[in-house]
């Protein structure tokens, strides 16, 4: 079942589906995130604060508000 | 001569770029800015075999079609063949951490049909077998030379070096990597001709905030078929040692507290470290000065020599200090990767008042001194947020408020103690630091409503890999911020040193003559001690300044600050700490005829306690009055180094003087409530 990636706990891993934004969109291809890219989430900052979402070698730090525009799917 | 061909360096953010750049050219570099904008311009000379280049670092971006200000630059250099920076040669640098993304930037090089270099960096990332097999692969598909480098180690240089002039020939494909929708070929007549079809299409798409779509879908393409050239992922070995590292620098509780003691440690070292360095150059050049001034003839031009120029060219210098400290730190930190730590840790907190975690070390800097803080804001992406912070640093409390604010707490405030164990005094000095603080945050929370711009709602930010900072990379970054401040900053230092150096010395027709023919004549009654005669040039150079033109100043503008309590000589006073702010103490001590060097300035306190308003023979330093100057100081745009260093930093004067003027109005009005309500109270 695909969710947000707002919903991803931390060390979760999953696969990238989609995301409705287009700049949004163009940012993460930019930063090398596209359709089935798979991650792992490797640091949530406190009181709200950013994500940290690893992609093979780099990691990603995306704010909530577009962590919940992108929807992933979990893996094992 | 003929000139120089180019070479343009294009590639992601942390891609090593900056540190081929630096491979390629050594100290044959300069850092200018691109025309009309702050975005450094690196330019610098490189040697192959046969043939010297010109190379270019163009600003780090992840495609073509970002929208930031460093970024938006790279696309106009590729795209205009009119620009003087225009390559001859592109070096694509991409990364063996994230070769896809970086494949797709490359591809829009080679499509836009430039001769390109392509270098596959950081191959220490992945065993050599597996990166050379990427690499033939690659080779097979894309018409470019490809060379693997770790320029961390020194490797590949060499062989990318010998490449260049073998990349200069290379024909490019006739077709296009990407192919351009036919329904679109109609609307690419229409633009102005182009030197090749994907490049009228990219200019076509970024025309149109209506193309975002057609944007996602041409970088969705490619960034499959970057998947395609190298039909694996490479899996970086190091990744899990930064995983590690990150752990505990992005722990809820230890990072915090790792970042706190990081900033204890920047704060210290250009707060107290740069301060002995310091206060050798201070007197270094004024010993300097007074030597020189016994050698040369007594003077104007010896006085505009040694106490204007000369003086000024000191007051440049002084700041070297500070802002090699402080561009250590900030070289080191983003060399490490540590710096876009900051930025995760620190975004949620400072993002209400328009800051993202950048800003940060910017703003705390400040508290030691604005100079190089406003010039390390350069390193903010974010246009809007650069000039915010920009504009709100100069409020933090900075060391040269110090002595001002020592000399007027002592004199108003008693030194007793609350509770048993916290000192007035220093409680006071607290609240100004606080003051200036909050002032800061508050007055960014303000500018963000009315200062436009996109805001870049959108937050990515990538968080590197670990990795030891290069000494060349370190002091090249030093070396080149402590230069351009010289050059850029100093002449206009120079020019304010020299003019108040002007007001202070000169005056009305005769005045300066008289005061000096009237000491003259004391000066040479019979049988006059020395401490009488010393005490006497003091009175002389009090006498003088009050009658220079600074001192009419002074005087003149009495009205306009008669309603915060202060009288003309805190006038004086203030015209001439314009240059800096501890300049208030020297001119106070001249003014009552006091020495200067005097330990806490126990005799110049004494006669600023004596003082009473010539009118109504109040005494001048109430409580209400002191707190006043209190207030002022710690708001009012009191130095021109900052001034001259916000017109560099923002390629405007139009922001240098809206800084100065807000900052005034802002002290102003603070200073005449704080008197007004205190006075009325009391």
């Amino acid at each position: 079942m695909s969710k947000s990636l707002l919903h991803f706990s931390k060390g979760e891993k999953g696969k990238i589906i989609q995301t409705q934004n287009e700049s949004l969109r163009i940012a993460l291809l930019g930063m090398g995130i596209g359709k089935n890219t798979l991650f792992q989430i490797s640091n949530i900052a406190p009181l709200g604060g950013p994500i940290g979402v690893l992609i093979l070698g780099t990691k990603i730090a995306i704010r909530r508000e577009d962590a919940s525009k992108i929807e992933a799917e979990p893996i094992a | 001569m003929k000139p120089l061909k180019k070479i343009a360096l294009v590639g992601c953010p942390n891609s090593g770029k900056s540190s081929l750049f630096n491979a390629l050219t050594g100290l044959n570099q300069k850092v200018g800015n691109f025309p009309g904008v702050t975005v450094d311009r690196k330019v610098g000379k490189m040697k192959t075999e046969n043939e010297d280049f010109s190379l270019i670092d163009l600003p780090g971006c992840y495609s073509l079609y970002s929208r930031s200000e460093d970024e938006r630059i790279t696309r106009d250099v590729l795209l205009n063949p009119e620009n003087p920076s225009f390559p001859d040669l592109v070096i694509v640098v991409a990364d063996f951490g994230n070769l896809r993304r970086s494949l797709s930037l490359a591809g829009q090089i080679l499509d836009l049909k430039l001769p390109t270099l392509l270098v596959l960096n950081m191959a220490d990332l992945i065993e050599p077998e597996h990166a050379n097999n990427i690499q033939t692969r690659l080779k097979k598909k894309l018409p470019c030379s490809i060379v693997n480098t770790s320029v961390l180690n020194n490797k590949g240089i060499e062989t990318l070096i010998k490449e260049i002039p073998i990349a200069l020939k290379t024909k490019p494909n006739p077709e296009l990597f990407f192919s351009i929708p036919p329904t679109f070929e109609e609307q690419l007549k229409n633009q102005k001709p182009y030197p090749n079809r994907y490049a009228a299409w990219l200019t076509w798409l970024i025309s149109n905030k209506e193309n975002e779509a057609l944007i996602g879908n041409e970088l969705a393409v490619r960034f499959d078929l970057a998947g395609d050239w190298i039909e694996e992922e490479p899996e970086p070995l190091s990744s899990n040692f930064s995983q590690k590292i990150d752990q505990v620098l992005l722990h809820p509780f230890w990072g915090y507290f790792i970042f706190l003691a990081v900033l204890l440690l920047v704060f210290q070292a250009i707060f107290a470290w740069a301060a002995i360095p310091m206060e050798g150059i201070d007197y270094l050049f004024s010993s300097v000065g007074e030597g020189l001034k016994k050698w040369l003839p007594y003077g104007f031009l010896t006085g505009l020599l040694i106490d204007g120029l000369w003086a000024g060219i000191g007051g440049i210098l002084v700041f070297i200090p500070q802002i090699a400290f402080l561009f250590l730190f900030i070289a080191v930190l983003e060399e490490t990767g540590y710096m876009s730590r900051v930025v995760f840790l620190m975004d949620r907190i400072v993002r209400p008042f328009g800051f993202s975690g950048r800003a940060v070390i910017p703003l705390i800097g400040g508290m030691a001194c604005a100079v190089p803080s406003i010039m390390m804001a350069r390193n903010i992406p974010d246009k809007r947020e650069r000039l915010i912070t920009i504009l709100v640093t100069p409020l933090m409390s900075c060391s040269a408020r110090i002595p001002v604010f020592t000399l007027i707490i002592a004199l108003i405030i008693p030194a007793q103690s609350i509770a048993g164990f916290l000192n007035l005094q220093g409680l006071v000095l607290l609240g100004l630091y606080l003051l200036g603080f909050f002032a800061a945050l508050g007055v960014a929370w303000i500018l963000k409503r009315f200062i436009s711009g996109e805001s870049n709602s959108l937050f990515l930010t990538e968080l590197p890999i670990y990795r030891l900072p290069r000494v060349r990379n370190v002091a090249l970054t030093i070396f080149n911020k402590c230069k351009t401040f010289v050059v850029e900053t100093g002449k206009i230092i120079l020019v304010i040193s020299s003019l108040l150096w002007l007001l202070s010395t000169t005056g009305p027709t005769g005045e300066i003559k008289r005061v000096e023919a009237d000491f003259a004549a004391k000066k040479s009654e019979q049988n006059l001690s020395q401490i009488e005669l010393e005490a006497l040039s003091m009175k002389e150079a009090s006498a003088k300044l009050q009658v220079s033109w600074a001192g009419q100043l002074g005087s003149f503008i009495e009205p306009a600050i008669r309603p915060l309590g202060f009288d003309w000589k805190i006038g004086i006073s203030l015209i001439t700490s314009f240059a800096a702010r501890e300049v208030f103490v020297g001119t106070m001590a001249t003014l009552y005829a006091t020495e200067a060097g005097d330990e806490s300035y126990a005799s110049l306190r004494k006669q600023m306690q004596a003082e009473t308003f010539s009118d109504n023979q109040k005494p001048v330093y109430s409580f209400a009055t002191g707190m006043a100057l209190l207030i002022f100081y710690a708001f009012a745009m009191q130095c021109m180094s900052t001034i001259a260093v916000v017109k560099r930093e923002t390629a405007s004067w139009y922001w240098a003087l809206f800084l100065t003027t807000y900052l005034t109005v802002l002290a102003w009005v603070s200073a005449f409530i704080t008197f007004q309500v205190l006075s009325a109270w009391s």
